[in-house]
C-alpha cells in the first residue's frame, strides 16, 4: 500500500507517463471479438405460441351435439368432402347452428403442422370457438421417419 | 537542445469515432438480442400470424421432422421424454410446457403426441410458431 509514496519520484513519473501511452489498439481488438461473437451468437427471431389443450384420443365425453368437422388435406381445406377457400370456410362456420357447436380440424394423410397452423390461424383470428385439432385415426406414420406411438 | 517528440498520436484519434460505433453496435448487439441455443437436430417451427408472445421460462419440447424427439435441448427417446415429463408435471403441476414441432411434420403425428401427453398429464401446451413477416 505505501508503496507509490515511497517510490522514487522518477519511477512515478515514468509510470504515470506509460499510463497515457496505452494503445488503443489492444482495447479495439477485444472489442471487436465481442461484437462478433455477440453478432454471431444473437438470435432476434420473433417467437409466438399457440395454445392448446390436451386431449385424449378417441371420442370424448359423449355431448349431444356432434363436431363441425373440417378436414385438411395439404394445402385445401374439405368440408363434407367438398373444397372450400379459407374465406367460405370462415363464412360457413361463424353462420354453424349452434353457435357454440365444437369444430375439429382433421389432419389427413401427411398434411404437414405448416398447413393445419395456416387454418387454425385464419379460425383463430375469425374468433370461432371451441377449436379442436384431432387426429386421423387411419393415419400410421410411415417411411423411415419413426413414428412417436412405434418406439418400445 | 533536443526535446522528445510529444507530437500527438494521429492514428489514435483517427480510430476514436470508430470506436464509438463498435461500441453502440455491441451494446445493440448485447442488449438486444437473445443468445442462440444449440438444439441437438434442426427444427423450424411453423410460421402463424398469432400475436401471442412466447416466454422463455418453460420447458421445451422439440420434435423434429422426422420424429425425434428432445427435451430441453437434450436429445431423448420418446418414452423416457413422457416418463421426465410425467414427474415434472407430478411435483409441479402449473409447468408450462413448449412444444417446438417442425413446421413439416406430419400433424397427425403431432397430435397423436399431445395424446400421449394428456395421459402423461400435461393439459395445457403452447406451440412455439414464428411471427409471419
Amino acid at each position: 500500500m505505501l508503496a507509490p509514496f515511497s517510490a522514487p519520484a522518477k519511477l512515478a513519473a515514468k509510470q504515470a507517463r506509460r499510463k497515457t501511452v496505452i494503445s488503443l489498439t489492444p482495447l479495439i481488438d477485444v472489442v471487436f471479438i465481442l461484437l462478433v461473437f455477440f453478432m454471431l451468437a444473437s438470435s432476434f427471431l420473433d417467437w409466438r405460441v399457440l395454445s392448446m389443450d390436451t386431449s385424449a384420443a378417441g371420442p370424448a365425453a359423449p355431448t349431444d351435439l356432434e363436431d363441425f368437422v373440417v378436414r385438411v388435406q395439404g394445402d385445401d381445406v374439405l368440408v363434407d368432402g367438398a373444397a372450400v377457400s379459407l374465406d367460405q370456410l370462415t363464412l360457413q362456420l361463424t353462420a354453424r347452428q349452434p353457435a357454440d357447436q365444437p369444430v375439429s380440424l382433421l389432419a389427413l394423410g401427411d398434411t404437414t403442422v405448416q398447413q393445419v397452423v395456416r387454418v387454425l390461424d385464419r379460425l383463430d383470428a375469425a374468433g370461432i370457438q371451441p377449436l379442436k385439432v384431432v387426429d386421423d385415426p387411419s393415419w400410421s406414420a410411415s417411411g423411415s421417419g419413426a413414428p412417436a406411438d412405434a418406439l418400445p | 537542445m533536443h526535446f522528445p517528440d510529444r507530437r500527438p498520436d494521429q492514428t489514435e484519434e483517427r480510430i476514436l469515432p470508430l470506436i464509438n460505433v463498435v461500441f453502440l453496435l455491441l451494446i445493440f448487439f448485447m442488449i438486444a438480442g437473445s443468445l442462440t441455443v444449440t438444439e441437438p437436430f434442426e427444427v423450424t417451427p411453423p410460421v402463424s400470424q398469432t400475436q401471442a408472445p412466447h416466454e422463455p421460462d418453460t420447458v421445451m419440447i422439440l420434435m423434429a421432422a422426422e420424429g425425434q424427439f428432445a427435451l430441453d435441448n437434450v436429445s431423448i427417446p420418446e418414452a423416457e421424454l413422457v416418463a421426465r415429463i410425467s414427474e415434472l408435471v407430478k411435483a409441479a403441476p402449473d409447468t408450462r410446457i413448449t412444444l417446438k414441432a417442425d413446421g413439416e411434420l406430419p400433424a397427425n403425428s403431432m397430435v397423436r403426441f399431445t395424446q400421449v401427453l394428456y395421459e402423461a398429464g400435461v393439459k395445457t401446451l403452447r406451440l412455439l410458431a414464428e411471427a409471419e413477416a
